[in-house]
């Protein structure tokens, strides 16, 4: 058996890193089905008992399916005018709600769609006070309104942007982003996908987290223990084995991350399908967002920023396990960095601080394809999701190497 | 067989002096390190061992320097530490086998070697159990086995007979004299019954320095006329303890004998034959912890 076979062994024969490793598949398992049962939930009336999970997510994908397909001005009309069908007097209830059987057969299989229509075309920014006010202003879109609409949605990205920033170039930067978003949208179900595509990120940083706690005694562990004095004293005992040492908190780091990615998406076409996720972002809750990828892609690059970031933690993990005398202060520094840094970025607002904070590991998930944030090298516009896929990889490249470099070069006092 | 010198080998921690200019030559054979705590014995073994660096000198093995050895040292190199840390989840085969991997010993070589150490040190039995469940004493034969997993040519044991018990004591003295033939073996104990018998050169370290080295017989020759016996009262005995080292009180029938060290012995006291105990003695009685 070679030494990276025997260091990959020893990280799970340590009982304090195999609770570690097992809180964080836990973690993911539990999430995996609450996003798909208890957070999926919807209730008809006071009267009914609530649904959950994949019910809901049958009965929804069941009233959506006439109106399954591209979101072209015909269909948003018709939709518009469904939502009058489905508002008669007759169908109001005392507090001028809706009947919950006429909600859910007129206004629930595209409550979605005119959402994201009267997003844009509302005049008062969908700010409305009753339920009444917001049909009333869904019903009233003139055909000539709803025939722009996509031309409003574009407008209403630059507005946005404009609002937001100041340099021209990145504004060009998103408008050209926006201009690859495909149009008409295709319009599905997605509530329950978009769960699971938004919380996956969060639920990978605390994996991610957890994989600093598991991986900090990989060098520490064994000056604490006074094996060092030996192992240093071996002919594989220092290069080899800080190579395997690291190499196997890689080879950990990339297999939890695909247990837990397996659970959690598993969970996910398990309880709901795959439904929906071929959907643009901007048919679910990201009308707004100039982010040219499906459901299915924003949660790919979730999951991919979530490796890339969970290895740079934990090289940063090893450089101090390296550095440090004991597991505790290992643990305190990697989390210092990897969970405090960036939770005091987002108290400072400086702008600038913040964004060196966010290129820290960990510091991002999902919702960064959803921000603004770039940076500027050789004139050239370089947008924050791009930048770290690009710069986490290179914490590997730093910190392996100098832990390994530390570790042989321990001194046994 | 190539030789170990130590050059002029300084260690500082600080303002004090751990190992102070120490030089000398081990050839084949066992060499007993002797000294109170604090001496400097941990901190030469850990030089020897390399995962110290020296402030000063340096050690060669045969007329290359260990540091630019660096493997090829380290293949030739047995090291128990004294507070050796062990993997409490492994089982002692699985630690031998880490062990011999680390070691650079193919699978052929360590499924011949393990068994027949695990057997060498008592351990054959309880192989399969997990080191969390050993006592001190198997921990220590534990530690002493995987020393000798690649049949080192130098061999470097910080206190390995602590935690054993008599008779275990006995079978470690039998297995290094055996071990100890065409190989050399530097160990450090404050036991001295342990090297008395099976050294063959004893080093005598005292803050830092290289005090004395020589065989027992050397050793104990250049003690005579340091230790005498003086047969008194129980009384007279206790008063002698306050004055001189004594290295014994053996009460009889007619009162204590007491045996003292010292070269201004009192009225009566009659010469006796050193032990490597008594020459210790003579060196350490002021130390403290002693």
């Amino acid at each position: 058996m070679n030494l990276f076979v025997w260091e990959f062994k020893k990280i799970f024969k340590q009982r304090s890193s195999l609770v570690t490793l097992g809180l964080a598949f836990a973690l993911c398992l539990f999430f995996g089905i609450y996003q798909g049962t208890v957070s999926l939930t919807y209730r008809e009336s006071p009267d009914t008992p609530r649904e959950y999970g994949p019910a809901v997510a049958k009965k929804e994908q069941a009233l959506i399916e006439p109106w399954r397909g591209p979101m072209t001005a015909e269909v948003i009309k018709a939709a518009r005018d469904q939502f009058a069908l489905g508002y008669q007097p007759e169908n109001l209830l005392a507090d001028g709600t809706l009947e919950p059987q006429v909600r859910s057969a007129y206004i629930r299989p595209i409550g979605m769609m005119m959402n994201n229509v009267d997003a844009i075309l509302s005049k008062v920014g969908s700010n409305y006070n009753t339920y009444a006010e917001y049909i009333n202003a869904v019903i009233s879109y003139t055909d000539e309104e709803i025939e722009g609409f996509y031309e409003a949605r574009d407008a209403y990205v630059e507005n946005r942007l404009r609002e937001k920033l100041d340099n021209e170039q990145d504004i060009q930067y998103f408008l050209a982003l926006n201009e690859k978003v495909e149009t008409p949208f295709y319009y599905d179900w997605t509530r329950g996908q978009e769960y699971y595509a938004d919380t996956v990120g969060s639920i990978l940083t605390v994996v991610g987290w957890l994989l600093c706690i598991a991986f900090a005694p990989v060098f520490a562990g064994e000056y604490q223990c006074g094996a060092a004095s030996v192992v240093l004293c071996t002919r594989k005992g220092r290069g080899k084995a800080a190579a395997a040492k690291c190499l196997a908190v890689l080879a950990v780091t990339v297999l939890w991350w695909a247990l837990c990615c397996g659970v959690y998406v598993g969970c996910q076409v398990l309880l709901l399908g795959t439904r929906g996720l071929n959907c643009p972002v901007q048919a679910g809750f990201f009308v707004s967002s100039f982010l040219p990828m499906t459901v299915w892609e924003s949660e790919l690059y979730a999951l991919v920023l979530a490796l890339v970031s969970c290895l740079a933690a934990v090289s940063v993990t090893a450089f101090f396990s390296a550095r440090m005398n004991s597991t505790f202060p290992a643990i305190v520094c990697s989390l210092g960095v990897v969970l405090f840094l960036p939770m005091l970025g987002s108290f400072l607002k400086i702008e600038a601080v913040q964004k060196v904070l966010a290129l820290l590991p960990l510091a991002k998930d999902y919702s960064v394809l959803f921000n603004t944030q770039t940076f500027h090298l050789f004139g050239r516009v370089l947008w924050m999701p791009v930048v770290l896929l690009v710069v986490l990889p290179l914490y590997m490249v730093v910190f392996l190497p100098l832990a390994g470099r530390i570790y042989t070069r321990h001194q046994v006092r | 067989m190539q030789t170990v010198t130590l050059d002029h080998l300084t260690k500082r921690y600080g303002g004090r002096t751990a190992v102070n200019e120490i030089s000398l030559t081990l050839g084949e054979g066992v060499y007993g390190l002797l000294g109170a705590n604090g001496a400097g014995k941990t901190t030469l073994m850990r030089m020897l061992c390399g995962i110290l660096e020296p402030d000063g000198g340096r050690i060669l093995y045969g007329s290359s320097d260990i540091a630019r050895l660096g493997e090829d040292y380290r293949a030739m190199l047995g090291y128990l530490p004294q507070d050796f840390g062990y993997y409490p989840d492994f089982t002692a085969l699985e630690f031998l086998r880490y062990m011999a991997c680390l070691k650079g010993l193919t699978r052929t070589e360590a499924d011949h070697r393990i068994p027949a150490l695990l057997g060498q040190v008592g351990l054959a039995g309880v192989g399969k159990k997990k080191i969390r469940a050993y006592s001190g004493g198997m921990k220590q034969r534990l530690g002493i086995a995987q020393a000798m997993l690649n049949d080192p040519s130098l061999l470097v044991l910080d206190e390995p007979t602590a935690g054993l018990d008599p008779k275990e004591r006995v079978r470690f003295r039998n297995l290094i004299a055996d071990y100890a033939k065409g190989r050399t073996v530097l160990l450090s104990t404050h036991i001295v019954s342990d090297v008395e018998y099976i050294a063959d050169e004893i080093l005598l370290m005292k803050q830092g320095r290289l005090l004395q080295r020589g065989t027992v017989e050397q050793l104990t020759a250049a003690a005579a006329g340091q230790v005498w016996t003086l047969c008194t009262d129980e009384a007279t005995a206790v008063g002698l303890e306050r004055v001189y080292t004594v290295a014994n009180l053996h009460h009889t029938a007619g009162g204590v004998e007491a045996r003292l060290i010292t070269s201004d012995p009192p009225a009566g006291a009659k010469a006796a034959e050193p032990t490597l105990e008594d020459v210790y003695l003579a060196h350490f009685a002021d130390e403290e912890g002693q």
